[in-house]
């Protein structure tokens, strides 16, 4: 597997975030989505810096949409999965499947209870 | 956190309920935070980040303005934060070493001075060097470049005609050796001063503060010679970075 296709949990949210969003994917929506959806709330700087960042890699395309009254007549930038972002993606979570497989956090912390146990 | 899918958008705002024309100010963001991201922002991202910004701050608006105001100010400075290396990394270089050069020379001057700073401060001597190096630069070139060099100083921009670079660094270049001319000038009206008013019995209390006093205008000019002169540098490296540039 090349390394370069690998990406970042935030990379990877965010992908997932443009394609729940569709057509409706632009900075405003996707920074609710996501602190709705898993209670991360980014600042817009730093949504904006991955944004771009997957843009660069090619994974998203953003192409800049229609100016609105309530934006102070400012457009809004637009996000789409191109098909080797949804090709990351799936790798990413291939990877993720792959090594979930066979751990069970929640048995592995209550067998390491009784360690933190103080002697009397 | 939420099982069920989230709604994208939790108050949504159309047009409808917004007053026709521009947003009077009370549905205005922070202007400072506006400003603040106008500066910061690269050019390509400022009408979306600010939109998004306004749009956001408009939802929260209908349940708390003041909570919405104080989320807009947090949301500049964080989004501050992360593109001011970015796109201002080489204007912090250059405040960092003017006040560097600022704080290095307090230093010497406290760790020199038995009593106090304060020997090294004289208005009459500052307002002699100053003022007048500054009325001299605008003299000989024009209160536009001054006003171009100030803005260049906040923010050095490149790619505009190298004239307007020429004119700027010659504004800088003004004021230091002017300044510099100044010192010289000033200390040799105190050495003459001096040189009239002692003798034999004041020698010893005359002489050294009054040739202290006499000296300050020299360090004075120097300081301003000093940072005018990397200004000035500054002002050549963004023409002649553009030019290269260009040749490309």
């Amino acid at each position: 597997m090349p390394q370069d296709k690998f990406i970042g949990e935030l990379e990877h949210m965010l992908l997932l975030v443009v394609l729940q969003l569709k057509d409706q994917a632009y900075g405003a929506h996707i920074r609710q989505y996501l602190a709705d959806a898993v209670g991360r709330d980014l600042s817009i700087g730093a949504l904006y810096t991955t944004l771009e960042r997957l843009e660069q890699k090619g994974l998203l395309i953003g192409r800049l949409g229609e100016a609105t009254a309530e934006r102070g007549g400012r457009a809004k930038k637009y996000f789409e999965l191109t098909a080797e972002g949804s090709q990351a993606l799936r790798r990413s979570k291939q990877a993720l499947d792959q090594l979930w497989q066979g751990v069970a956090l929640y048995e592995s912390w209550r067998l390491q209870e009784p360690r933190l146990e103080l002697p009397q | 956190m939420n099982q069920q899918p989230p709604s994208a958008k939790t108050t949504p705002l159309s047009a409808q309920d917004l007053p026709q024309g521009p947003l009077p100010p009370a549905l205005q963001p922070p202007l400072l935070g506006q400003l603040l991201l106008e500066w910061v922002l690269p050019e390509a991202l400022q009408e979306p980040v600010l939109g998004d910004l306004q749009e956001e701050f408009l939802e929260k608006r209908q349940q708390n303005p003041t909570r919405a105001r104080w989320w807009y100010r947090h949301q500049a400075l964080r989004t501050c934060w992360h593109f001011l290396h970015q796109t201002k990394g080489d204007w912090l270089m250059f405040i960092f070493s003017l006040l560097f050069f600022i704080g290095i020379s307090v230093w010497v001057m406290w760790l020199s001075s038995a009593d106090s700073l304060m020997m090294f401060y004289d208005f009459p001597s500052l307002a002699l060097i100053f003022p007048t190096a500054l009325l001299f630069a605008i003299g000989t070139t024009s209160r536009t470049t001054a006003q171009h060099a100030v803005a260049f100083l906040f923010e050095p921009k490149p790619g505009l005609p190298p004239l307007y670079y020429q004119q700027i660094q010659h504004f800088f270049e003004v004021i230091g050796q002017s300044g510099l001319l100044l010192g010289w000038f000033t200390t040799l009206i105190g050495v003459v001063a001096i040189a009239n008013s002692i003798n034999a019995d004041n020698f010893a209390e005359a002489f050294g503060p009054s040739l202290g006093v006499c000296l300050l205008t020299l360090l004075y000019s120097y300081g301003l010679k000093t940072i005018t002169y990397i200004a000035a540098q500054k002002v050549r490296f963004v023409a002649s970075a553009h030019s290269v540039k260009s040749d490309e």
